[in-house]
């Protein structure tokens, strides 16, 4: 199992030197509140050696507005560069310097709200998966980690000190949909439910199947699907961003340097979705949960 | 960063140095007129009398380029990627089994350095063909971290032949519970495949419509768009 340590340190030790430096991160959820969504993915980081051309990137294929702040510890500065959609702050992207061993330059990590940190880092342990870090606290945003399960899938985990966003239809723009591409799916929905107290459903919407809706507080909220490949040694989760068309996102994110992975198909059955690639090898899910082409019928 | 200096070592580390460029196929490139250059770190501090960290470049391609302590003088390539393997010095515990290749693409006449903070082990590549003042940054590497089963690189998500879930839209089997209980131990039941995703309509700025965080949305909320057909959402 190939696992990403360095990365992860990368990551805590701008976290922890943002936390360090009193940043004015925004917080996840305004106005404040104390409701929380457990198991619910509310924000995600994107790790990549070049923030400039990502924000870029996903200014232009999402609309979301930029905010960098710099922070500068001892030795060195840290951009961290803020991600809105319509005001509501939605994701970051850190800076980390390319490595040698780095088969791309750029990982999206999603982040599902826990109601303790330092419990869900401890009952991932216990579960067999790996903290890659100690819970920071990270000034207005609250305490978050990252955690690897027992596949080597990381994820990250957060307690926002604001509350979680409301369970509301994600806007275009919107986190809406994570998938897990794992080995055992089901030691995988057990590993989650075990750690986010996530109920597994197997998705029996096109008959019987290895893959499980993971649920939480009676939504669904991520899948676990069986990796393709036996040969693959990693597992990795996939966000996905909702859009209000999926072939023009595609179109528009070659048009913006990146390309397309999994493009989008004149099927109905498949044209709700599709991967692309940023220019710097992260790779993110586009869905459309209408379609017009769909003749007013959810495809 | 830390350092370490012990002479001794250093000693023996140049020997064996030495000894292992004699015993080996070495880099013979001569200036061509279209010639890139690439040279080590400034300031060349020889074993580290000052606690200087500097990088030298070790191999081309595989092939030792000469000794080692000649670190500022560069050596000549041929204009495309190649690979350059790095010696550290002082050889710390930072540099112990690390990965010191890298790998970059050298443009024809361009003039190359290579820089290292100083504080981790990052490296970066500098293009000053117009001046060292204005050079420009052409790539960073992180050699901080070495490439064992803890320690590895970003990988990306493998979707050959991945088949991709769609995300259960529309339709509801249960309401969902309230927010913030964070309750673990006893998930709701579900019956007749999984529940949909938050569908209710975020409330305008201006209020109305919508569901509060964490209230009832049973009955569908705001979305209109039918129920989930369960057809196939899968990539062929």
């Amino acid at each position: 199992m190939r696992t990403n340590h360095g990365f992860f340190a990368a990551l805590l030790f701008g976290c922890g030197a943002l936390a360090l430096a009193g940043a004015d991160l925004p917080p996840i959820n305004t106005p404040a509140s104390q409701t929380y969504f457990p198991g619910k993915f509310v924000w995600g980081d994107l790790i990549t050696n070049d923030p400039e051309g990502a924000s870029r990137f996903y200014t232009g294929l999402f609309g979301w507005t930029t905010t960098t702040i710099e922070r500068t510890t001892a030795s060195r500065t840290y951009p961290y560069t803020v991600l809105s959609l319509d005001g509501r702050p939605v994701a970051g992207i850190v800076m980390r310097s390319l490595r040698t061993t780095d088969k791309v330059h750029g990982q999206w990590i999603g982040f599902v709200s826990v109601p303790d940190v330092k419990k869900a880092l401890a009952a991932t342990t216990a579960a067999g998966g790996h903290a890659r870090g100690p819970a920071k606290m990270l000034p207005q945003k609250g305490v978050q980690a990252i955690i690897a399960d027992p596949e080597g899938a990381e994820l990250g985990v957060i307690h926002s000190s604001t509350g979680d966003p409301g369970e509301y239809l994600p806007d275009s723009g919107d986190w809406v949909w994570a998938q897990l591409f794992a080995h055992s799916t089901g030691d995988e929905a057990a590993f989650y439910h075990a750690v986010f107290g996530y109920e597994a459903v197997a998705d029996s919407r096109n008959g019987p199947s290895d893959d499980q809706i993971l649920v939480s507080g009676g939504y669904s909220r991520a899948s676990v699907s069986r990796i393709a490949d036996a040969k693959k040694p990693r597992a990795a989760w996939l966000l996905y961003v909702r859009v209000r068309d999926v072939k023009a996102t595609a179109e528009l994110a070659v048009k913006l340097g990146g390309r397309v992975i999994v493009p989008p198909s004149d099927t109905p059955s498949e044209y709700w979705r599709a991967v692309i690639e940023d220019p710097s090898g992260s790779r993110i899910g586009v869905v459309e949960l209408e379609n017009p082409r769909a003749e007013g019928k959810q495809p | 960063m830390k350092t370490l200096v012990c002479p001794k070592f250093v000693a023996v580390f140049a020997i064996v140095i030495a000894s292992g460029i004699a015993g080996c196929s070495s880099y013979n490139y001569k200036a061509q007129t279209d010639s890139a250059f690439v040279r080590g770190t400034d300031n060349v501090t020889l074993f580290n009398v000052n606690n200087r960290t500097f990088v030298g470049i070790l191999r081309v391609d595989g092939l030792y380029v000469g000794m080692p302590m000649n670190f500022n003088s560069g050596v000549y390539l041929s204009p495309g990627s190649h690979e350059i393997s790095l010696l550290f010095n002082p050889q710390s515990s930072e540099f112990t089994d690390m990965d010191n290749t890298l790998e970059a693409s050298f443009a024809a006449n361009h003039r190359y350095n290579l820089s290292i903070s100083t504080d981790t082990v990052d490296i970066t590549l500098w293009d000053e063909t117009a001046s060292a003042d204005k050079a420009v940054k052409v790539a960073e590497w992180s050699f901080g971290e070495t490439d064992t089963p803890e320690k590895g690189p970003i990988e990306s998500v493998d979707l050959n032949n991945a088949i991709l879930v769609r995300p259960p839209f529309g339709r509801v089997d249960n309401p969902p519970r309230s927010g913030g209980s964070g309750d673990h131990d006893h998930p709701p039941p579900h019956v007749g495949g999984p529940p949909s995703i938050p569908h209710n309509p975020r409330p305008s700025p201006g209020g109305g419509g919508g569901q509060s965080s964490g209230g009832n949305h049973s009955g569908g909320g705001g979305h209109a768009s039918g129920g989930d057909s369960g057809s196939d959402g899968r990539k062929k």
